[in-house]
């Protein structure tokens, strides 16, 4: 037979899209990774005290609680989401396809939470700290911040993806409403 | 007179192991069915007829027997090919709809046509050319929980034929329907049946799908029990 189905990037980013503006628990994780980031947005921003084992322990525990929070609530929209992920293995998607849906939605989550704690951060920092306004931010800040938090959010979807595409599409379509 | 069969099923059977007993969910079933046919598959819950749908449809592995589509091996395709049978050959109806929720009537209807590769604007075009053929053209973004039941099947059923596929496998399609709505399904997958010649094979209990039916295959734990050719 010919070759097998297809489902690219942008593929995933649409139909990723659409799931995360139609249900609600894409909110939840941008708002515990937006704190997370907001958090070390304002802490990266003010380095120059050294960051200290207060702030560090801070900046842990802000971390943990949203991968704790992302890694949660991605489970349990996998599991809202049975029966359709049995769907689109009905209709054709691969394993890999299914791995790459959930794992585009957690990084486009990640993507958002990072411009809203950057916000969240910057702000704060620039009317409590002495920044010399926005040309006192540092860049370089600001980036590692948005890599945190995408990493967040991907690194603790790996889970809930892996379970979505190992789903048995036979018990997935069995199950009632 | 007849061709080579599209579907041909040889002794299959399929056991489940549940709390230590062996359930014979398909216990050495052997049939054929025939492009452009039109057959129903009758019998009580249990008698295997989902079981069946799934070993066509490559969701399932047999226990013993075989399945070719088209003169194919299921047993010879790995999951990549199983995955391109179920997009481009066969279309899946259900009971109970089994729309993607966050997604319009249309983006429902074309969202098979992204598996089988076809660029997102051309698939978003044949979805429509097929939601005004279901008498849905008015209904294009609405969402399936603005829908009534009727409208949604008939969205399944743009769905199930958007990759124009030989074979429409359907899962008691009237089951979750009133008896009018039920009769106006019926009528479009017999339309689609002889218009477009796909084989439409359908579980139900409907008396009313039955009466339409090319043959009527009847189950009973997991075997044929008789097979009426109307």
């Amino acid at each position: 037979m010919a070759d097998s189905t297809h489902f690219g990037l942008s593929d995933a980013i649409r139909l990723g899209l659409r799931y995360i503006r139609g249900r609600g628990q894409a909110p939840v994780n941008i708002a515990s990774i937006s704190l997370a980031s907001a958090f070390y947005a304002y802490i990266a921003l003010n380095l120059s005290g050294g960051l200290g084992a207060y702030r560090l322990w801070l900046l842990s525990v802000a971390v943990i609680v949203a991968a704790v929070s992302t890694a949660t609530v991605m489970l349990i929209s996998v599991y809202e989401r049975y029966r359709e992920i049995g769907v689109l293995k009905c209709i054709g998607a691969l394993d890999r396809h299914v791995f790459l849906l959930i794992i585009v939605e957690a990084f486009i989550q990640g993507v958002i939470g990072g411009v809203i704690g950057i916000l969240l951060g910057v702000i704060p920092a620039l009317i409590f700290t002495p920044l010399n306004g926005l040309s006192g931010v540092n860049y370089l800040a600001l980036a590692s911040t948005m890599l945190l938090s995408t990493l967040i959010s991907t690194a603790s979807s790996l889970y809930p993806a892996y379970r979505a595409m190992r789903l048995n599409p036979i018990e997935a379509l069995r199950y009632e409403v | 007179m007849r061709s080579e069969p599209l579907i041909e099923v040889v002794d299959l059977a399929r056991y489940y192991e549940m709390a230590g007993t062996v359930i014979k969910a398909l216990d050495g079933v052997t049939l054929e069915f025939y492009r452009g046919e039109y057959v129903s598959i009758v019998g009580p819950s249990g008698s295997g007829k989902t079981t069946l749908f799934n070993l066509i449809g490559g969701l399932d592995r047999p226990t013993r027997g075989k399945v070719y589509v088209d003169g194919v091996d299921l047993a010879e395709l790995d999951a990549y090919e199983l995955a391109w049978l179920r997009c481009r050959k066969i279309g899946y109806i259900f009971q109970n709809f089994n729309l993607i929720g966050v997604l319009t009537a249309l983006e429902n209807v074309a969202l098979p046509t992204v598996f089988a590769g076809l660029p997102w604007d051309e698939g978003v075009r044949k979805a429509e050319e097929l939601l005004r053929m279901v008498g849905l053209g008015d209904r294009l973004s609405h969402l399936p929980s603005e829908l009534s039941a009727g409208q949604q099947q008939r969205v399944a059923i743009a769905r199930a034929m958007v990759n124009d596929p030989d074979i429409i496998l359907a899962d008691e399609p009237t089951g979750n329907l009133d008896h009018e709505t039920g009769r106006r399904i019926i009528g479009l997958l017999q339309r689609l049946n002889r218009e477009r010649g796909v084989t439409i094979i359908a579980a139900t209990h409907d008396v009313e799908m039955i009466r339409g039916s090319d043959r009527v295959i009847w189950l009973r734990d997991g075997r044929v029990e008789k097979v009426e050719v109307r």
